[in-house]
């Protein structure tokens, strides 16, 4: 009997959390705002493609469409600024967790997996994502299609955790194109240990999406400290690299030099970098929130076109990239595969990537991250 | 979980050849190792190898063909004298169709226990000697496979070398990650100006992305010295240069002071690196901080303890990709040619 009305409380939670987050309530909401389009698009020139890197504080909401209404803060304010293509971080629509009911108590004492390990029945943070996906799946969709259809403009939606076929849990980024439709998606290819003892999946494949701005790479947070990220994406002709982050550690100049940054210098690229910042059941998020470029590219030399200053609050950077300055500074000097040495390349890294004893104690990976959790994600 | 110590490591920056001329004298460096030290290592900068052949025969053509020779008598006499791992910097080898540039480690006891040629094109090298044979190997010395290692130094521990450009390349530096390197071996020499955001985009990403520590060690001075006729070119490359260099230990982040990923740099180039770790920082700033064309030498203690604990933490390498780097490694690693029109 007890069972029977557990199962009916959740399908009633179940059918509450698919009403709330119901995309019709997304349209109508939106359709209220009277978008007009930014007209941002009418002209693509590929010496000037303006993009926007919103950095966005991670906060729950009891109500889904108060997080509708902040990300159509966050589009119309860069539609405002000229932008053509929009970022969104990583863990975007975890802001959803809040419709959980008591997800704020829960989260408000420390960490929530401390919190999920007072609870009954062995949940993980993989079970709430798992249980949520299906409803943040259809507001997060459906609000992203919507403001890039009526803004004009393309919008990388950052990225979030969703069920997959068969309960698969991936960290997925979406880029949405001006007709609203999802121009590609991409699974994170490096997960963080956090993510891995989520049982979290990583992807098969990389993607690079054709656009009239440039193409266009979408990897995720933690792919951007492997080299192997950019040089299959700039192998594939990407222009653009659209990174969303949610970074788990306190604000350093030299941790945050370890991503984006080294990565469009050795693969020459555009890297456009959208954080996640404030705090968020026990999770403490810092920014590096910007548009980077190879130094060469750049007036000072300095490898950064724009950059939000206030790495712990709101903002947003806005920058203008030169896909075809770009373009011939790779045919002229900076293709790296010419640089490369290829037998030796060839004779060591397959070789290597498929050892299984690369230097790793894995029998001590888990009591040391218990002891002390490293940042990153 | 076993206890690997600290390495004492000591990097030169030195001109030629002068320079190298002078640091033959390094006894002091044996000197009291300090509690928990369980090795040392010396490094020269590139070319710096060449220094013995060159003031060897004050106002004569050096011979060229002793260059081997005169260079592994020196290592081993550094070596021997001062108990330590010693990389005598590098020097120029002839090859057929042009030569090799090459590092060699020496052990404790003179032996040498690994030998290394640069394996991209690049960097301050002669035109004289015809093309640089590239090598298409990279090898690393463990000690703790090695049948002899006087006394305690030494053991359990990595090295490999990454030569000149090959420092900035990310692939040298995961085929040395995946091969279980601890140290990085990096002789270099570059003109004039050197900022400390090559240094970032160089090195010390590598670094960073692979869990290691490195040492760069920088010729410095005047391009007269580098005259490459005097070595055995027909011309002199680095004629009217100016090297520069600021030669560093790098390390992750986690485990070096205010998380800026340097254990220690050339005293006197000030401490931006460190100043700017938990500011906001104009990146034009790094662009703009120089290095210098003084000689020095800088000594800090690696914590092989550390490493190891960071790496158990959260290991890089644990979370690659292989399958997806399969996939598309035929395509992107086949060079320029066949490539098409791109």
């Amino acid at each position: 009997m007890s069972k029977a009305i557990d199962q009916l409380k959740e399908r009633l939670f179940r059918a509450w959390l698919s009403w709330q987050t119901r995309p019709v309530a997304v349209r109508r909401y939106l359709a209220k705002k009277k978008i007009e389009p930014g007209g941002t698009l009418e002209e693509i020139d590929l010496e000037r493609i303006r993009v926007a890197a919103v950095q966005m504080r991670l906060q729950p909401f009891k109500r889904a469409l108060d997080y509708v209404d902040l990300i159509y803060q966050h589009v119309a304010r860069a539609v405002a600024g000229g932008a053509q293509l929009i970022v969104f971080p990583e863990y975007n629509a975890t802001h959803l967790l809040g419709c959980l009911p008591g997800f704020e108590e829960m989260a408000s004492g420390g960490s929530l997996e401390e919190a999920l390990g007072e609870m009954e029945g062995n949940i993980s943070p993989a079970d709430i994502f798992r249980f949520v996906g299906p409803a943040t799946k259809a507001l997060y969709e459906e609000t992203y299609a919507y403001l890039a259809r009526a803004f004009d403009v393309y919008i990388h939606a950052g990225s979030a955790v969703l069920p997959v076929g068969g309960g698969r849990l991936y960290n997925t980024a979406y880029l949405f194109g001006p007709d609203g439709k999802v121009l590609g998606r991409q699974h994170k290819l490096h997960l963080t240990p956090d993510e891995e003892s989520w049982g979290m999946c990583v992807a098969d494949g990389v993607t690079v999406i054709e656009t009239p701005p440039g193409n266009v790479g979408i990897p995720v947070c933690m792919d951007i400290t492997y080299f192997e990220t950019f040089r299959i994406l700039t192998a594939l002709g990407a222009d653009i690299v659209l990174v969303p982050s949610a970074d788990n550690d306190a604000f350093s100049l030299w941790k945050k030099m370890r991503g984006i940054w080294p990565r469009v210098q050795e693969s020459p690229v555009y890297g456009v970098h959208s954080c996640m910042v404030g705090s968020f059941a026990g999770w403490e998020f810092s920014g590096f929130t910007g548009v980077f470029a190879p130094r060469v590219l750049t007036p000072d030399d300095s490898g950064v076109l724009a950059r939000v200053s206030d790495t712990a609050g709101e903002g947003m950077a806005l920058g203008d990239v030169n896909v075809d300055a770009l373009r011939r500074y790779r045919r002229h000097q900076g293709d790296w595969r010419g640089q490369l040495n290829p037998e030796l390349i060839g004779a060591y890294l397959p070789e290597l990537y498929e050892r299984k004893d690369l230097r790793v104690m894995e029998e001590a990976m888990d009591t040391d991250r218990k002891v002390d959790s490293s940042g990153g994600s | 979980m076993k206890q690997r110590g600290l390495v004492q490591a000591h990097v030169f920056q030195v001109g030629l050849p002068d320079g190298a001329h002078a640091s033959l004298s390094c006894q002091d460096l044996v000197g009291n190792p300090g509690a928990g030290v369980a090795a040392g290592v010396v490094v020269f900068p590139a070319l710096t190898g060449l220094g013995p052949l060159m003031a060897g025969a004050p106002g004569e053509s050096p011979r060229w063909e002793e260059a081997e020779e005169t260079y592994n008598l020196w290592g081993k006499a550094l070596a021997r004298d001062t108990g330590l791992f010693v990389c005598p910097g590098t020097f120029l080898k002839r090859a057929a169709g042009g030569f090799e540039h090459l590092a060699y480690l020496f052990d404790p006891s003179g032996e040498v226990v690994l030998r290394q040629g640069q394996t991209h094109q690049g960097g301050l090298l002669p035109e004289g000697l015809g093309e640089l044979q590239a090598w298409n190997s990279i090898e690393v010395y463990s000690a703790a496979d090695a049948e002899t290692i006087p006394g305690d130094w030494g053991s359990d521990l990595t090295f490999g070398f990454a030569i000149g450009p090959d420092a900035a390349i990310p692939e040298v530096g995961r085929i040395l990650a995946l091969q279980g390197v601890d140290i990085v071996i990096s002789p270099q020499a570059r003109p004039a100006p050197y900022s400390l955001l090559d240094q970032v985009q160089g090195l010390w990403q590598v670094t960073q992305q692979n869990q290691f520590f490195s040492l760069e060690s920088c010729l410095v001075g005047s391009a007269v010295a580098m005259d490459t006729a005097s070595i055995g070119g027909a011309t002199g490359t680095g004629r009217d240069l100016e090297l520069e260099g600021r030669s560093t230990v790098f390390g992750p982040c986690e485990i070096t002071e205010a998380n800026s990923g340097f254990v220690g740099a050339l005293s006197g180039l000030g401490s931006l690196h460190l100043d700017v770790a938990d500011q906001f920082v104009d990146l034009s700033r790094l662009a703009a901080s120089r290095g210098t064309s003084g000689q020095g030498l800088v000594s800090a203690v690696l914590d092989l303890d550390a490493l190891d604990r960071i790496r158990r933490q959260y290991n890089i390498l644990h979370f690659l990709n292989p399958p997806v780097y399969k996939e598309f490694m035929p395509r992107i690693y086949r060079g320029r040619e066949g490539e098409g029109n791109e």
